[in-house]
């Protein structure tokens, strides 16, 4: 029976209606090299801080060494041995690095009534020396450090609190070539059976992965796949788990054809933005669905802020064709009646406290003025209003229903509905399925089906690839923030050879 | 290097931009006094202007550097030092209890004061700024009731310190105290874990808490400890001028404007220098400049608050030159 | 599927707390005084610069800002207003506007181009007005020219007060910027994400938050006959206490109503005037007001947290339906 340090049952975490974890059962045995795989969403951030005390689970039970773990907080966790580097962490830029080692727990080094300074110190340089990490200079402050060094930082950090599980999240991904010799060689030693540590490890490198862990789990949407021994695992099949859907269901497009007019109605030109994009081209047809795909942070997600002018630095020409329009910001895409949705509608998209009429309305009320006062009147805002709600079929108890108390499927009708009562030539839709049902989903799909026939020109940027092959004409891949392949409906959609350029 | 920045937490700064701003300070002064065709620097002016009137604006600054230091803008302090002051004068001439009455009142008032804004911001949820304007009202209101109530019966509106008992506040007691303050400040600030955890939580507060640092509880000892500082300077005001008489309609934001504009300019000036002795550097160079202006011929309270405003400005917007999100 | 119609407590609340304080001064002065001619005519006065200036302020306070120079602009635009008129009674109102428009223009700025905090700003330039109005005004008091006193008959007070407000209330009900500005209350990203102009509109906001206060000054000083470095002092305290016993959100929004001011500012003015009638001192009516002042917007927070934790849970099981009837399904 192997020796089991880490145990979840039944573990999930709900926020409100969102299953960001749904019954997770892990084991992991002492001395693993357990690394995470899995897409951004997946759930592998949201198990990390429930394991380190950062989120209390909704429901389920973790185990440690055969107790009972729930802590409440991440000190509480320290304290029973376990530590962490979280990606969204990080240190406290204004303080200096032996602090920040010891932050929160500077009552410890007190001499008198001060905290000793140079005592922090000396225990810093003993832990850098006992785990034989990079020595990483400890005067400034922690905000000028460079951002290898801050992770090495963050990992002393970790360490000084002697633990004996350790959860590292992304860290390998900002330090140099030598730097991960260092955290290699760190991690088999962490892991031997003279220290008898145990390490949860999420990194996007898969090839990494393969190599350090010695066993694999993969998330997907919330839920764990598998998780077997690396040598259970081909790249392929492991690339396989982590993207592929079931695709349930048949309400993507039926057809096989790439199929769209000859008339183009933008023209992006070697469109970048520093650290965000480099050098993206494109042609974007009438009648046209183009899909933009990668893995989360391989830059899909960073076009359309700058196709709609919000990215700062942006480089390039955007070009609206019918008038040989310059897009050069957000008031030259709505006035050559093109719209731009985030993929965050709660932050982006809708004012959650107010109603649904209200949420229609903002779009359109420089559509409905009349005269040259601007006079608005709330008769016609209602029609329209009343004609969205209706058309998209939105549940609610009326217009004046506040909409944070709609279901997710709902508000992404509120919020598509604003914009698409209206006659656009062009749209940018960024994950438009995203937290929505499925009889939404299908919905959602029906309608951009409608609007290709109409000739409207949709941009479909989306993490899921079964949605960007189920309903693209031509697929943009990305990968690491550059154009990695455009691929067609006709020839090219299929989905290990679109992973394969993905990845 | 390695020994100085293990014993004094400031030079984890750059030293060589510590020097810089300490020159540019000199040069400012100097420019200031030759202008004033040398009557600024003059020993006479240094002691009973300039250094004592860099007193109070400085010492309340520090009391604000901690209570602001969560995101709290109380400006009900200006409120709550006449409160104070006056009530340390009550007890120590009234009450006939002297120096005692004089000195423990003060602190005991104003912190039960900042506590009730910790409060109605903590507890009750309203924005901070509203809790210090609203409990700044009524710190202001009772200090004006028993105001009226004292006229009516003492015939005088405002309490007045003998002569034997403002000692604090004359040189070079009172720059004394001032020193010794620094010297506590510096060391709270910077070398005990409420300093610590203070400038954690002000530097990022999600990495504050997954360390486990409390938040609320830093932030009623940094109110506490915010509060005694004040107290402090209340004691030190009162004993200067004698008496503080009472306002009403907020017009207490204006006595500790300056203060808040030292504390703006230390805030600015925090990557560069530990914000204790920013505090007491942009002090004293605001004391000399309305020194300056005052001999120059421009009055108090005119164009002087004029160019505070300015300062005010300035700062607000150095404040945010890297802020990328919403703004209100 | 239905939601349950919950009683709309935040926007009845306001009217009956000017009901209640009607009825409370009604018994402790006496009906009788309390709405006698003389008396309401006089709290009309002290009413109408509040009401006015507070027009303004609502537009700042929509958006989500702060605009707390209205005192200080009190006295300097009125100042202005006076001394300009000393050269022609028609430049009166032209100089109180550019003080009122130039000082929101300022504000405006910092905070839309420079993300200032509106809060801070709008004190340093409350106390650098204040200031000048010490340097100006103290010793040589500024008066109105005469020919002007028509404008404190009541009647053409009450006329301009409607007028004013069906003007107020066009651009901010029946116009797209004011649907902005409610926006940008709401959530100023989204605003971004719509393609508005979000820095012009908060600035336009700030100087109808200025000019309007400007040529409240006006009326003021002929009011009261002459403007000295007193005019003005707690005036915007009178004024965002107005506005939030009224009922606007302290953070702005949708919720935010022209008529709430109206409401919070016969709130105060009936809450001053009958504490004076009652024989309050000074210091008395202030620390009323300032406990008035958190109580009422402690209790508009609570409900709104209450109101909107209850839209989560629905949303929660609207959920829970919905995945039944899909697993069902």
């Amino acid at each position: 029976m192997a020796d089991i340090v880490l145990k979840t049952e039944h573990l999930c975490k709900f926020f409100g209606a969102t299953k960001a974890n749904n019954d997770l059962n892990l084991e992991i045995p002492r001395g693993a090299v357990l690394g995470l795989a899995g897409e951004n969403g997946s759930g592998k951030s949201t198990l990390a801080s429930m394991i380190c005390g950062i989120q209390k689970p909704t429901s389920g039970k973790m185990y440690l060494n055969g107790q009972e773990y729930a802590p409440s907080n991440p000190v509480d966790a320290n304290e029973h041995h376990v530590a962490m580097v979280l990606q969204e962490l990080g240190v406290v830029g204004p303080l200096d690095p032996v602090t920040n080692m010891f932050l929160g727990r500077t009552g410890k080094f007190k001499s008198g009534p001060l905290v000793s300074l140079s005592g922090m110190k000396k225990e810093a340089e003993a832990t850098f020396e006992k785990w034989n990490l990079t020595k990483v200079p400890l005067t400034g402050v922690a905000g000028n450090m460079s951002i290898e060094n801050r992770k090495v930082l963050e990992l002393a950090r970790a360490l000084s609190i002697d633990p004996k599980f350790l959860i590292l999240d992304e860290i390998s991904q900002a330090l140099s070539h030598d730097n991960r010799k260092m955290l290699y060689k760190f991690i088999e030693h962490f892991t031997s059976p003279e220290v008898g540590g145990t390490i949860l490890m999420v990194t996007h490198d898969l090839e990494e992965m393969m190599e350090i862990c010695t066993h694999i789990s993969v998330l997907r949407d919330g839920q764990i796949i598998d998780t077997r021994p690396t040598s259970e695992y081909s790249m392929d099949e492991l690339k396989r788990l982590m993207i592929g859907r079931e695709v349930s269901g048949d309400y993507y497009r039926a057809d096989r054809e790439e199929m769209y007019q000859q008339d183009v109605v933008l023209k992006v030109e070697h469109l970048t933005v520093p650290g965000e994009l480099n050098d993206i081209s494109f042609d974007l047809h009438k009648g046209e669905i183009l899909g933009v795909c990668g893995l989360s942070d391989g830059g899909i997600h960073s076009v359309g802020p700058a196709l709609f002018g919000l990215s700062e630095h942006r480089k390039g020409n955007i070009i609206y064709v019918p008038a040989n329009r310059q897009l050069k910001g957000p008031k030259d895409m709505i006035q050559t009646n093109g719209a731009y949705l985030s993929k965050d509608r709660d932050a982006d998209g809708l004012m959650l406290d107010a109603s649904i009429g209200q949420n229609i309305s903002v779009p359109n009320v420089r559509l409905l003025t009349q005269g040259p006062l601007k006079f608005l009147s709330p008769a016609r805002v209602n029609k329209l209003a009343n004609k969205a709600s209706v058309d998209f079929e939105i549940k609610s108890s009326g217009l004046g229903q506040v909409v944070k108390s709609l279901s997710g499927g709902n508000k992404q009708k509120v919020n598509l509905s604003r914009w698409l009562v209206q006659d656009l030539e062009y749209v940018i839709l960024d994950c438009p399925t995203r937290g929505v049902d499925i009889g939404v989903k299908a919905y959602i799909y029906g309608v951009m089906k409608q609007m290709k026939e109409k000739g409207i020109a949709i941009i479909l940027i989306s993490d899921e690839l079964p949605e960007a092959m189920g309903m693209s004409d031509r697929l943009l891949v990305m990968k690491d923030h550059e154009m990695a392949g455009m691929l067609s409906r006709t020839t090219d959609f299929i989905e290990d050879k679109i992973i394969e350029v993905m990845l | 290097m390695t020994k100085t920045a293990t014993k004094q937490g400031f030079t984890s700064k750059p030293l060589f931009k510590q020097i810089l701003l300490l020159v540019l300070l000199i040069v400012l002064i100097v420019i200031m006094h030759l202008i004033t065709g040398g009557k600024m620097l003059s020993m006479k002016n240094i002691t009973k202007n300039i250094l004592p009137q860099a007193v109070f604006p400085t010492v309340v600054a520090w009391g604000m550097m901690f209570i602001f230091g969560t995101g709290l803008v109380d400006l009900s302090i200006g409120a709550q030092v006449i409160l104070g002051a006056n009530i340390g004068a009550i007890l120590a001439m009234d009450a006939g209890l002297g120096y005692v009455g004089l000195i423990i009142a003060p602190f005991i008032v104003i912190v039960i004061c900042e506590l009730m804004v910790v409060f109605c911001s903590e507890f009750l949820k309203i924005p901070g700024w509203i809790a210090g304007l609203g409990c700044g009202l009524i710190f202001e209101a009772i200090m004006v009731m028993w105001t009226q109530a004292r006229s009516k019966t003492a015939g005088s509106a405002v309490i007045t310190l003998g002569d034997d008992l403002r000692v604090l506040g004359r040189w070079p007691v009172n720059v004394i105290i001032m020193v010794v303050i620094f010297v506590i400040v510096y060391l709270i600030y910077n070398r005990t874990s409420i300093g610590i955890n203070l400038k954690a939580i002000g530097g990022d507060p999600g990495v504050s808490s997954a360390v486990g640092i409390n938040r609320r509880k830093a932030l009623i000892i940094a109110a506490i400890i915010g509060a005694v500082i004040v107290g402090a300077a209340a004691i030190l005001n009162i004993s200067k001028a004698g008496s503080i008489s009472a306002s009403s309609g907020l017009a207490s934001l204006s006595t500790i404007f300056k203060a808040l504009a030292v504390t703006l300019i230390a805030m600015s000036l925090n990557s560069w220098i530990s914000e204790p002795v920013g505090a007491l550097g942009a002090g004293i160079f605001v004391s000399s400049l309305f020194n300056f202006l005052t001999i120059m011929g421009v009055q108090a309270g005119t164009l002087q608050e004029v160019i505070l405003g300015a300062v005010v400005i300035i700062c607000g917007v150095l404040a945010r030159l890297n802020y990328k999100g919403v703004a209100k | 599927m239905k939601t349950k119609k919950n009683f709309p407590w935040l926007t009845v609340i306001p009217f009956l707390i000017l009901a209640f304080m009607l009825i409370i001064f009604g018994i402790i002065d006496g009906f009788d005084k309390i709405l006698s001619v003389s008396n309401l005519e006089s709290m009309f006065n002290q009413g109408f610069a509040i009401i006015v200036a507070g027009f303004g302020m609502v537009f700042a306070t929509t958006m989500g800002g702060t605009d707390i120079t209205h005192g200080a602009l009190l006295g300097l635009a009125g100042g202005f207003a006076c001394v300009a008129g000393g050269a022609s009674a028609w430049l009166v109102f032209p100089a109180a506007l550019i003080i009122g428009i130039a000082s929101g223009a300022l504000l405006g700025t910092l905070n839309a181009k420079f993300r200032a905090n509106t809060f801070m700003m709008s004190l340093a330039i409350m106390i650098a007005f204040k200031a000048l109005n010490n340097l100006f005004f103290a010793a040589s008091p500024a008066v109105p020219p005469a020919s002007l006193s028509f404008i404190n008959n009541t009647v053409f007070k009450i006329i301009v007060l409607i007028v004013l407000f069906l003007l107020v209330l066009f651009v901010y009900n029946y116009t797209p910027y004011g649907v902005y500005l409610k926006g940008i209350g709401e959530n100023e990203v989204a605003m971004r994400h719509v393609g508005i102009n979000v820095a012009k509109i908060k600035i336009i906001a700030f100087i109808i938050s200025g000019g309007l206060c400007a040529f409240a000054a006006v009326f003021n000083a002929v009011r009261i006959g002459a403007v000295d470095n007193k005019v003005g002092v707690s005036f915007e305290m009178n004024v965002m206490m107005a506005m939030f016993i009224g009922g606007i959100p302290v953070n702005g929004g949708m919720k935010s109503q022209l008529y709430k001011i109206i409401i919070g500012a016969f709130t105060i003015i009936i809450l001053t005037n009958g504490l004076t009638l009652a024989g309050a001192d000074s210091g008395l009516t202030q620390l009323i007001k300032g406990i008035v002042l958190l109580a009422s917007v402690a209790f508009t927070l609570f409900l709104n947290r209450k109101i909107s934790s209850s839209h989560e849970q629905a949303a929660v099981n609207q959920k829970k339906l919905d995945d039944g009837t899909a697993q069902a399904a």
